[in-house]
């Protein structure tokens, strides 16, 4: 290995998870629900519990579909998923989600979640309206509050911006 | 168009627990999920959409080993098995009615053994009887 110059700056680069967590969002998250979810099909939405998962908490959305099937209405979203929609969401249906936003591609496959009932993680590029290139990785996992028929989403996503001199 | 969904195996058949777009994530999960010991077993298939011929191939990526399955808790109030219906009797696994037929023959055996001590101990005691009432008659 180089040696580097003495007067090179270190900076010490510390994780923000405990060692040994799973880094992956998605994955915490599914890892959560499952733990929800016990031996049930489905999670209810009763027992989910913002301040136990506060790493992951800023980063998720909540899609009501009791009754908006065809077109899901945001209950919740994240603070830095907010960032990246630029608008307030909560409350509004899915197709006012702005597009080529992390918030509309984390909910574009929320029907075939519903149409299988199972979770589903889906991840790829889209370009912000200034160009940049932007890669993102995101999972909808289906809740319900009877057991049986599902009644919303939970989701997650996040992403990183990649620019010219990162281009693989 | 491809997707790759993780299978579990529960309830006697297989059933889609989830689906990613990517190969790697998809065995990791898999791979996380066998260590739990939750399933019987689990699989990650891999589904290929041709959308020119829109037709769908599917293969296995990956095969976790089988977990231990469960043994079944005798009935209380009967004290036999749990009742299986007409469906689970139709799927049951052959590798467990092989069990149960060999544990049926290794009963049979051990009663057999248990008759067979007892009609010789019977032998030998009128044997002996005759042989005390003999020598008593000689002496």
């Amino acid at each position: 290995m180089k040696e580097l110059p003495d007067e090179t700056e270190r900076q010490l680069v510390e994780d923000e998870l405990p060692k040994g967590m799973e880094r992956r969002l998605v994955l915490r998250l599914l890892s959560h629900w499952r733990t929800l979810g016990g031996e049930r099909v489905f999670p209810s939405f009763a027992e989910l519990e913002p301040v136990r998962i506060p790493d992951m908490w800023d980063n998720c959305l909540v899609l009501d579909v009791a009754g908006y099937q065809d077109n899901p209405v945001f209950r919740s979203i994240g603070s830095d998923l907010m960032a990246y929609a630029g608008m307030d969401l909560v409350n509004r249906h899915v197709t006012d989600a702005p597009q080529n936003t992390l918030v509309a591609v984390s909910v574009s496959y929320a029907a075939e979640v519903l149409r299988k009932g199972v979770p589903i993680s889906r991840g790829g590029e889209f370009f912000k309206p200034d160009g940049v290139r932007v890669l993102y990785r995101s999972i909808l996992l289906p809740m319900s509050d009877d057991g049986k028929t599902v009644s919303g989403l939970l989701g997650a996503a996040n992403c990183r911006e990649v620019t010219d001199d990162q281009v693989d | 168009m491809r997707a790759f969904e993780i299978h579990t195996f529960r309830g006697g058949k297989w059933k889609i627990d989830s689906v990613f777009d990517d190969r790697d994530l998809a065995v990791f999960e898999a791979e996380r999920m066998e260590t739990s010991r939750r399933f019987a077993g689990i699989r990650v298939v891999e589904e290929n959409f041709d959308e020119s011929t829109q037709k769908i191939t599917t293969r296995t990526i990956f095969r976790g080993a089988p977990a231990v399955e469960p043994k079944a808790t005798p009935n209380a109030k009967t004290g036999k098995g749990p009742a299986t219906g007409k469906a689970a009797r139709g799927k049951a696994d052959p590798r467990r009615t092989a069990k149960r037929k060999k544990t049926g023959k290794k009963k049979k055996s051990s009663l057999g053994f248990l008759i067979g001590i007892l009609v010789l101990s019977i032998c030998i005691g009128i044997a002996s009887i005759i042989t005390l009432r003999v020598l008593s008659g000689s002496i």
